[in-house]
């Protein structure tokens, strides 16, 4: 009886056979694509950002994002982890804490500020996909808690002029303090539109140009890495609440200068759609949109500050668990859907 | 006029089926020097030999007994002697006696092989389907008999699968094109067999030829049997997915499509049908699609047991870059250790690969694998409970559902194993019960 006439001896391709478990194909995406993506996407606004607010923006960005990269490197190699900084989440945070910040923010302040965010928001619960808020505003949380004064001072576009290294690192400019739009909405007098659409505003440094923000936002969508489910049920929300109950008695309000004035399309954009801390599911990232740009028009409206997009978000993450728990779809075969068939069918 | 489609399933980047290779490739018959026709039965246990070492046995001669009436017969897919009876590995798990015949190149047809005269009754044509030892040529080699013994039960639909939706893989598509009519009369006879009311041939949009060729010998039967363009989309070729886009219907949850009323069958197990009824020829060898990595991807007619090995070597062998042998499609194939392997009723084709073998890293929790799946899980969350070992909460997330059509780890970014996870969570849940 032949036991080995395979003749497999002669062929050497059947020596260096793989295995592994199907599939045995894969997208041609990743995790540091996407947020290479994220980061290409933010481009826009720190390029503007250094156009409105002169050089000390690019520092800050800079400062930011090696704040971020660093807290992560030296985290994963005193805790013994894998060091994943190269999958860019890190550079994406940074660059997001700094936008979220005015350029009349001391440098220390967006290295701190970054800092907190990459270790104790999303490192400390996990890493990357276990934060359980937005980790840039979470880092803005923490500094408008600590320094409030420091990260306040709004200037307009073209007056930041830095005429020392110190007054940088100090964070004392001449620039004079400005109103921002959502102040100048409150009293009763808009910035034209055009303004506030191309960002010749006051405000942080990323949060001014809608337009720039847009540009970045489509080519997110382009590449598939964003859907436009909670931007859109956000900015809406805001929209509607801010016309009904904005201006000075009802149905007066203006949503075109209240969906462009703060930090709603940064915030909505890029904030509201980070994977980690919003629902999976359709319905789900629905009520997140929803539920923030409620928080957002009762804090605008209603509140002191005169911004809410910070604390909406974060407080819609926290709950965002919760939504999605309860928005979990219904499996194929089960529910309402199986059983109507299983009556008409005779029920077995 | 909108074509019919379920929801979820793989994203379709430029080129992601991968068939042009074999697309219009017309399957040439081969003829191996030896088989190793495999006992293996997909329910219960291995047929038994009817022949020993030294026996001369005839093309289409039985050499196989069924274990139980659950069981089917095994032929000879060659004529020649039987040198050898061993057990031979056949994926890369299990083992399964094999009948190992010296093919003499005659295909000396064996008496028993007799067209069928008698009146097509159904239990007529079930007989046939067992005596000819059909079973599921889609991959899953479900014993055919046994699926279309309904009883009593009512059928509203006959669905043939001719979705072919795994990358690659092009046999359907081509029995579609060059055999329509052999399709249809199976479909004719399955009908009776389960007393459907009609029969749809459900063709994905990708294979217009197919679909025109079917929509023709629909025409010419007279039958209520008729072509229906699906939407090109991974996996329309799942059962139940098959079943939601042509009728609208969802299987429910732990039972079969004949809860549905409806029941699936393979093209090729029809056209399989079809010839075993016309000419009493029991289903003895197949067309098999060799692509991918190899220097001449076509496909193939051999004959069961046809070594994998013997077939790379026919198709001119790997090239450079293929270090990955498949039996199957990449989306549900087994990647064989060894190429010694014999081909199966089920096996559709080879497809050779470079092996993918990037890293797995963390869960970002984008959700792009709940946009995938077709059963409409969350593998995401499956793939973690079943990391902390909490059953109980992959119970919850209905693991049990999960078809192991692959999407999941095919979107994932972060190239994490979902799929293995969650269809070994389903695997787990199941066998607690």
């Amino acid at each position: 009886m032949e036991k080995n006439h395979s003749k497999s001896g002669n062929r050497a391709w059947a020596a260096r056979l793989k295995t592994g478990t199907p599939p045995h194909i894969r997208r041609n995406v990743s995790t540091q694509q996407i947020m290479l993506d994220v980061a290409i996407a933010l481009v826009p606004a720190c390029a503007g950002a250094v156009y409105y607010f002169g050089i000390s923006a690019l520092l800050l960005i800079v400062v930011s994002v090696l704040s971020a990269v660093l807290s992560e490197y030296l985290w994963q190699k005193i805790a013994r982890q894998r060091v994943t900084v190269l999958d860019f989440s890190a550079v994406v945070t940074g660059i997001l804490l700094a936008l979220n910040v005015p350029a009349t923010a001391p440098l220390w302040t967006v290295a701190v500020g970054s800092a907190f965010a990459i270790l104790v928001v999303k490192q400390l619960f996990g890493g990357v996909g276990q934060n359980f808020i937005n980790p840039a505003l979470g880092g803005r949380a923490f500094l408008v808690l600590c320094w409030p004064a420091l990260v306040s001072r709004f200037v307009a576009p073209g007056s930041m002029t830095i005429t020392s290294v110190q007054s940088l690192l100090t964070g004392t400019v001449d620039a004079v303090s400005s109103a921002t739009p959502l102040a100048q909405i409150a009293q009763g007098q808009a910035p034209s539109y055009l303004n506030l659409f191309t960002g010749n505003i006051a405000g942080s440094m990323g949060e001014t140009s809608a337009m720039l923000i847009l540009l970045g936002a489509f080519y997110m969508f382009y590449r598939g890495v964003i859907r436009m489910h909670i931007p859109l049920a956000y900015i809406g929300t805001v929209a509607v609440l801010s016309w009904v109950f904005g201006g000075n008695g009802f149905l007066t309000g203006d949503p075109i200068a209240s969906i462009l004035s703060g930090g709603l399309m940064l915030g909505a954009f890029f904030m509201a759609t980070d994977y980690a801390t919003t629902p999976a599911t359709r319905a789900g990232q629905y009520i997140f949109g929803f539920g923030a740009g409620i928080l957002t028009s009762v804090i605008r409206l209603w509140g002191d500050y005169p911004e809410g997009v910070c604390y909406s978000i974060l407080i819609m993450n926290a709950v965002s668990p919760l939504i999605e728990r309860l928005t979990l779809p219904r499996v194929y075969g089960t529910g309402k859907k199986a059983q109507t068939l299983e009556i008409s069918m005779g029920g077995k | 006029m909108l074509k019919r489609t379920f929801t979820g399933g793989m994203p379709h980047e430029h080129g992601w089926d991968r068939k042009t290779q074999t697309r219009d490739s017309k399957p040439i018959p081969f003829s191996p020097k030896r088989v190793a026709v495999s006992m293996f039965q997909m329910i219960g246990a291995e047929d038994t030999p009817l022949v020993k070492v030294g026996d001369t046995v005839r093309l289409g001669q039985r050499i196989g007994e069924p274990a139980g009436p659950m069981g089917v017969p095994v032929h000879a897919s060659v004529s020649g002697k039987v040198v050898a009876i061993e057990k031979r590995l056949m994926d890369n798990t299990s083992q399964a006696l094999c009948v190992v015949i010296e093919n003499d190149g005659q295909d000396l047809l064996d008496d028993s092989i007799r067209p069928f005269e008698g009146e097509r009754t159904p239990e007529a044509i079930i007989s046939v389907m067992r005596e000819a030892g059909l079973v599921g040529m889609g991959g899953a080699m479900f014993p055919t008999h046994i699926k279309f013994r309904t009883g009593d039960k009512p059928v509203d639909y006959l669905l043939l699968n001719g979705a072919e939706c795994e990358p690659f893989l092009t046999v359907d598509d081509q029995l579609m094109r060059n055999h329509p009519e052999r399709v249809v009369e199976g479909a004719a006879a399955m009908m009776t067999a389960c007393g459907a009311k009609q029969a749809l041939i459900c063709i994905e949009d990708n294979k217009p030829e197919a679909i025109r060729a079917i929509e023709a010998a629909c025409a010419k039967s007279g039958q209520p049997i008729s072509a229906m363009a699906m939407k090109t989309r991974y996996p329309q070729g799942g059962e139940r997915q098959l079943i939601q886009a042509a009728t609208g219907r969802e299987v429910p949850a732990g039972k079969l499509p004949l809860d549905a009323r409806v029941v699936v069958s393979n093209v090729g197990t029809a056209a399989a049908l079809a010839e075993a009824l016309e000419t009493g020829m029991p289903l003895l060898r197949r067309a098999i699609t060799v692509s991918g990595a190899v220097e001449k991807p076509q496909n193939v007619i051999a004959p069961l047991g046809t070594v994998v090995a013997d077939l790379l070597e026919f198709c001119g062998g790997l090239t450079q870059a293929g270090n990955k042998v498949l039996l199957g499609g990449p989306m549900t194939g087994c990647a064989l250790p060894s190429v010694d392997v014999p081909s199966l009723k089920g096996t559709t084709g080879i497809t050779v690969l470079t092996a993918d073998e990037s890293e797995e890293s963390a869960c970002i929790r984008c959700g792009a694998c709940v946009g995938a799946c077709p059963a409409y899980l969350m593998p995401f969350r499956i793939d973690e409970a079943f990391i902390n070992e909490r059953m109980d909460v992959c119970a919850s997330l209905k693991a049990t559902e999960c078809i192991h059509c692959g999407c999941c780890s095919y979107v994932c970014p972060a190239k994490r194993h979902l799929a293995e996870r969650v269809f070994q969570a389903r695997l787990k849940l199941r066998a607690m019960k």
